[in-house]
């Protein structure tokens, strides 16, 4: 399957591709951490982009499944996307907390849900907003 | 579908590929994967739960999880209780190790 990152015309950028520029870690470890990012988006696609547990999972009122990885020891890093005809679609990444308990953590991580959902109809809007996956 | 955003920078992956260490960490992590999802998958046969599997194996339900999940590499003395407990075979060991090379994807441009 192909496999294209999201590219949002609004904000000029694709969200994971972002994300993944922006990740702080050492040079060795960020490495580490796209090799393994990298090897679980290929998996994904080698299954035909479909739920692959315990490597993505399906999430609840949303059409879009996420694949997780360990950034440290108390965060992991949430990277969502969804098949498209035969093209997988990364859409959104973004790190969560192993515990939180504030109504406004809850809030945030229910925000970048909720965009994602914006940028999931948005692609089916105009699917030809992407870049390809190298 | 025609790739109409020419002005974006490299991809991050293609560019961490072109370091020399990331076949090697490549191939490791896909060796990570294959075993998290033999663990998961013989967890299940066997009906049991994260949080079972690691009170027989003397470990937490953390630790299973990011087992499972391909995030952490596992202690030898962990893999030998749970290939004990979920009574690994030689074609579980096989679909781990016999395919040592990372995982590729046959991408198909449209």
């Amino acid at each position: 399957m192909e496999i294209v990152y999201y590219f949002d015309d609004v904000l000029v950028i694709c969200p994971v591709k972002h994300y993944l520029y922006s990740i702080k870690l050492s040079h060795d470890r960020k490495l580490r951490l796209l090799a393994e990012i990298d090897q679980k988006i290929k998996f994904v696609a080698i299954n035909n982009g479909r739920p692959t547990p315990p490597i993505s999972l399906p999430l609840h009122n949303y059409n879009f499944f996420e694949i997780k990885s360990r950034k440290d020891k108390n965060t992991v890093i949430r990277i969502l996307y969804f098949r498209y005809k035969n093209v997988i679609v990364l859409l959104n990444a973004f790190e969560k907390p192993d515990n939180y308990t504030t109504n406004k953590e809850r809030a945030a991580i229910e925000k970048y849900y909720e965009t994602t959902n914006d940028y999931y109809r948005k692609f089916i809007n105009n699917p030809n907003n992407y870049e390809r996956y190298q | 579908m025609k790739d109409i955003n020419k002005k974006i920078s490299t991809d991050p992956i293609a560019e961490a590929r072109k370091d020399k260490k990331f076949l090697a960490y490549s191939e490791e992590a896909a060796a990570r994967i294959r075993l998290g999802v033999e663990i998961y998958q013989a967890r299940l046969a066997h009906n049991l739960s994260q949080q079972a599997l690691a009170a027989a194996t003397k470990t937490t339900q953390k630790m299973i999880s990011n087992l499972e999940s391909g995030n952490v590499d596992i202690r030898n003395s962990t893999l030998i209780k749970i290939k004990t407990v979920l009574g690994f075979g030689a074609e579980n060991w096989a679909r781990i190790y016999n395919f040592s090379l990372p995982i590729k994807n046959n991408m198909t441009r449209a």
